[in-house]
């Protein structure tokens, strides 16, 4: 390790961006009689960018205390805008998750029901591979962007690609599409407005730090003294982007539908790649920018995560369908990883920053498994497997033997995203849940408990209901596929690791990113006095109204 | 002499091309006009590139500062490819509309280089009357005479408006030429009568451009014209007259910002959200197009609005970027083929992404760039606005902008929904004929809107140092 980090490896962070886009050429160029081969070579370059992400953490040399790589690259210097890259603990583990999710989705996207053979992307796959690494570009440089305008457009730009990844082949769906069509628009209304929600903000934020010769780096703008009403509307603006992309209730109204109707290799990249930006760009962003405001709205944002709790639970409780339980499941479970950032304790914010990838990685998981069960059931509506009826004592073990590779699977995801102990979801609930007690919002952590034990219960009744029908199938049950199975693989193991050993995997260079803004938030607390001064001078305004003053005085 | 030298070239060139069609035989005539007003059209260009860096300061009440330049450019640029989508037509351009199509951008370039009231009006009315006759001349769908007669009316009550303005402001200063102008009204005290003439002049220039509340000939006229006359429309036009605007109110009337800064933002924001919100409701592509089209006026006014804090530049460049993303979008639309009607609906275009991928993907890319949204170089014009707005202090405008990219997103989505995810039609689906001039005209617009998109540092700092000189 030492004689590797005394090498310098040459543009660590431009590689992380430029390879998927390298990739996605090749893939397009890939000959057009032999599309089974792009759909390889983009499995390749996505195995590349996840072996050298995992090389760059390991031979960092800071990733303890700080950034382990940093790189700026003017874009648009008279305008402030560059690319200031940084890669560190907190985006580490979301973009291998990422990455890692990017790979199971090229692996399961050659889809071998001949029913639906005459798909866009079916015929096509040449197009998909290079749409998805193009995907996987685009989140890279989400994922390591500082500036908060660039952080803004690289996330436009990631919607428009899962925009067209979500609908392009809706016409030959069995239905005409409408379903698919209904769902794709809203997705991308919802989070277009959203990012331009995010993009207003960070543009008001921009100009107040270019007053003060400042760039729109996260870093710059840390320190910058704000207006505290400016800073309250900003964080506003930057949480309904994130809301929305998580999603929490109320801003969930596309989440669902999109579980539920999307192809399986986008599904799981909405659940394991977009989402979790938004709770990336809460810890990134929110905290370290806002911590007065943050403090302000922490408690009502704790509100919004036992509503979303509870909401989520008892909706996944009356869903019929998987692919809908787990969606409402997630929702339930973004609960749990608000909760913990909004008690801006260390052990809160860090247990959300540890959560947050091992949440992903096993919903991602969970998700994939009910689509491609679904798809094979090829049901769109109402249960999954069909004569469901509970009690008539079919045997869970029984079914579990016929369908052993699935139901081994599922039971993995399932107990890593209800945080069972041992599992990989556990170390990230126990210090969210201690971390909001001591912060004592011991009422919201209650409320949490409450209705993810609500999500819980949901989910393992779902297991239970798919070996009983497996047991019951009159036909033989078909078990998930090698393939599949071979490309989950990695994504459990890691599921199993990071449960059993958690201090090896989910906690290393998380700790004082935690630290330091939890403890901005908090210097805020006793500060805060309810007799702010409301003060809604824009330092531009202020100017440019004097300007106008002085010019009709002056005629 | 240098002043109006690219207008003297493109006067000549519109002189040959008429006594030509004397002199040669009808069958002769067409294909060779069109090529020869291409070349004409270019030669003009390059004397005007080839004088950038050396304006001198204008005279005849033309000015010759760089903005006057970048706009002659842009507008040349714009008439080249206007000819181009002209010639690719299946029945080629008769040597008149070459001439009537250099001859409105000849206006153009008049009106967004005038320095004085009586040469603006000069150049709107050389340009109106020609689009009049350029929408006449071509009977493109059932809407055609309709479109002539109702550009013809809104023309002439533009006209009237405009030279009571005139004749208001000249009372009040003494004065057509800007620089005079701006200098009496800022030595007087007693603004009553001069914003009279503000108002009346803002209602002559609003209509011209389809603001909002003056926007309700703009479907009709943009729907019955035909491809190359609505292209001209979208992009030429839409240049040359707001440049126009922002020359007269930032330069000559800017004594009296505070009269026409809430007017301009508040049409601006009416036009862009009305603008939006009606394409919204088009059955019609191209009437759907108007709708945004006068929308897109509506985020250029913003620039105008907030002038101060240099969204001139911000204007200019946002301009510029509609016009090539229009252009190219026309000339993709020319490419398919056309209901019997002539009225395309959004919804014939269903499946077309399906079946002519190429078609799909690059129709998909300028309807980007339209709409306002990253990687394209729409999206840098939106930022700019947005951000240019903020500086001002006047956050509402930039929160609008921002909003707004929102709305007239959904109509472009509703059109790439179509293209790639809804079945074809089984009759009357429409036909991609390919050809060489008018794929010219698409690839250029997107290879030229995603590179400035990736790259708009060059083009931002010429925008903003050309709208520079006009303050």
């Amino acid at each position: 390790m030492g004689i590797m980090s005394a090498y310098q490896m040459p543009y660590p962070l431009l590689t992380l961006i430029g390879l998927p886009l390298v990739g996605t050429l090749c893939c397009l160029l890939s000959p057009r009689h032999r599309p089974a081969l792009a759909t390889v070579i983009a499995t390749v370059f996505a195995a590349a960018e996840l072996a050298w992400l995992i090389m760059l953490w390991l031979t960092a040399t800071s990733r303890a205390s700080g950034f382990a790589y940093a790189a700026q690259y003017e874009w648009l210097p008279e305008f402030g805008l560059q690319f200031d890259l940084r890669l560190d603990g907190l985006n580490f583990y979301p973009l291998c998750v990422a990455t890692l999710v990017l790979l199971v989705s090229l692996v399961v996207s050659r889809d071998e029901n001949p029913d639906r053979q005459q798909r866009l992307f079916a015929t096509a796959p040449r197009q998909l591979s290079a749409t998805l690494l193009l995907l996987q570009g685009s989140l890279a440089a989400v994922f390591l962007s500082l500036d908060v305008v660039l952080f803004a457009a690289l996330c436009q730009l990631t919607l428009i690609i899962l925009f067209f990844l979500l609908g392009a082949d809706a016409d030959t769906d069995p239905d005409g599409g409408k379903q698919r069509r209904a769902m794709a628009v809203r997705f991308a209304l919802f989070n277009l407005v959203g990012t331009s929600s995010l993009l207003f903000g960070g543009l008001i934020l921009k100009s107040r730090a270019a007053l003060s010769g400042l760039s729109g780096s996260a870093l710059d703008l840390q320190g910058m003294s704000m207006p505290f009403e400016l800073e309250a509307w900003v964080l506003v603006s930057f949480f309904i982007c994130f809301a929305i992309q998580m999603p929490l209730v109320p801003f969930h109204g596309w989440f669902a539908d999109v579980c539920a109707a999307a192809p399986r290799w986008t599904s799981i990249l909405i659940v394991g790649s977009w989402s979790v930006v938004g709770v990336y760009g809460i810890i990134r962003f929110c905290l370290p920018l806002f911590p007065q405001a943050v403090a302000l709205f922490a408690g009502a944002a704790a509100v919004a995560a036992v509503l979303s709790a509870l909401y989520g639970g008892l909706l996944a409780l009356v869903q019929h369908e998987n692919r809908r339980r787990i969606a409402w499941a997630c929702i339930s479970g973004n609960g749990i990883l608000l909760l913990g950032i909004c008690s801006s304790t260390l052990q809160g914010v860090h247990g959300s920053i540890a959560h947050l990838s091992s949440h992903g990685l096993s919903r991602a998981a969970l998700l994939l498994l009910a689509v491609i069960l679904a798809e094979r059931a090829g049901s769109r509506r109402g249960t999954d497997i069909g004569g469901l009826e509970e009690g008539e004592g079919r045997s869970v073990a029984a079914g579990f033997r016929r369908i052993p590779l699935l139901a081994s699977c599922w039971l993995i995801a399932t107990l890593a995203f209800i945080g069972f102990p041992g599992s990989a979801g556990f170390p990230g609930h126990l210090l969210i849940f201690s971390g909001a007690i001591s912060s004592g919002q011991t009422l919201a952590a209650a409320g949490v408990i409450v209705g993810f034990a609500i999500t819980s219960f949901a989910l393992m009744a779902m297991f239970h209901r798919l070996c009983a029908d497996a047991a019951a199938a009159a036909s033989a049950a078909v078990d998930l596929r090698r393939h599949y199975a071979l490309a989950l693989l990695p994504a459990l193991a890691l599921l199993l690791w990071a449960g059993l050993f958690p201090g090896t995997l989910l906690f290393e260079g998380t700790e004082q990113i935690a630290e330091r803004a939890g403890a901005l938030v908090r210097d805020c607390l006793p500060n805060l006095s309810p007799d702010i001064s409301p003060d809604l001078s824009f330092g531009p305004a202020q100017q440019s109204a004097s300007s106008v003053t002085a010019l009709e005085g002056g005629s | 002499m240098d002043a109006i030298l690219t207008e003297l070239i493109v006067g000549g060139v519109i002189l040959v091309i008429l006594l030509m069609e004397a002199a040669l035989s009808p069958r002769r005539q067409t294909r060779s006009m069109g090529h020869f007003s291409l070349f004409g059209c270019l030669l003009a260009l390059a004397v005007t590139l080839s004088r950038w860096g050396g304006e001198g300061g204008g005279r005849y009440g033309v000015a010759d500062d760089s903005f006057a330049l970048y706009c002659e450019i842009v507008l040349l640029a714009g008439a080249a490819l206007v000819l181009l989508i002209s010639i690719s037509q299946s029945t080629p351009p008769r040597s008149e509309i070459c001439a009537l199509i250099l001859m409105a951008t000849l206006g153009m370039m008049i009106a967004a280089s005038a320095a004085d009231l009586l040469i603006l009006f000069l150049g709107l009315e050389l340009a109106f009357i020609s689009l009049q006759i350029l929408t006449a001349s071509t009977r493109f769908s059932a809407m055609t005479g309709e479109a002539a007669i109702k550009l013809t009316i809104i023309s002439a009550a533009a006209s009237a408006f405009f030279i009571m303005g005139f004749a208001v402001i000249y009372g009040a200063t003494g004065t057509a030429d800007y620089a005079e102008m701006a200098a009496a009204l800022s030595a007087s005290t007693d603004h009553r009568l001069s914003t009279i003439g503000v108002g009346l002049l803002l209602i002559a220039l609003g209509l011209r451009l389809g603001a909002v509340p003056l926007h309700l000939w703009l479907p009709d006229v943009w729907q019955g014209a035909a491809l190359p006359v609505t292209a001209l429309l979208a992009s030429g036009a839409m240049v040359a007259f707001v440049a126009a605007l922002m020359r007269l109110l930032a330069h000559g009337l800017e004594p009296l910002q505070s009269t026409w800064i809430p007017i301009v933002s508040v049409v601006a924001v009416a036009t862009m959200t009305v603008g939006n919100l009606l394409a919204l409701g088009q059955r019609y592509l191209k009437r759907a197009l108007a709708c945004a089209g006068a929308a897109q006026v509506g985020f250029a006014l913003c620039g105008l609005a907030a002038f101060q804090a240099g969204g001139l530049g911000a204007a200019t460049f946002a301009l510029t970027v509609v016009a090539l993303f229009s252009l190219g979008i026309y000339a993709a639309v020319s490419l398919c083929s056309r209901p019997e009607d002539g009225l395309t609906e959004i919804d014939d275009y269903s499946g077309l992404g399906r079946s002519h991928p190429l078609f799909g993907i690059g129709l998909i890319a300028l309807l980007l760039g339209l709409a306002g949204l990253p990687p394209t170089a729409g999206f840098a014009a939106r930022l700019w606005l947005a951000e240019v707005a903020i500086e001002n202090g006047t956050s509402a405008l930039g929160a609008a902008v921002v909003f707004n990219t929102i709305l007239s997103a959904y109509l472009y989505i509703r059109i790439g929904v179509r293209l790639f995810m809804v079945a074809p039609r089984g009759e009357g689906a429409l036909a991609v004929r390919w050809n060489p001039e008018a794929v010219a005209v698409v690839t250029l617009a997107i290879i030229a809107g995603l590179a400035v998109g990736l790259w708009p540092g060059p083009i931002m700092d010429v925008a903003r140092q050309s709208a520079q000189a006009v303050l």
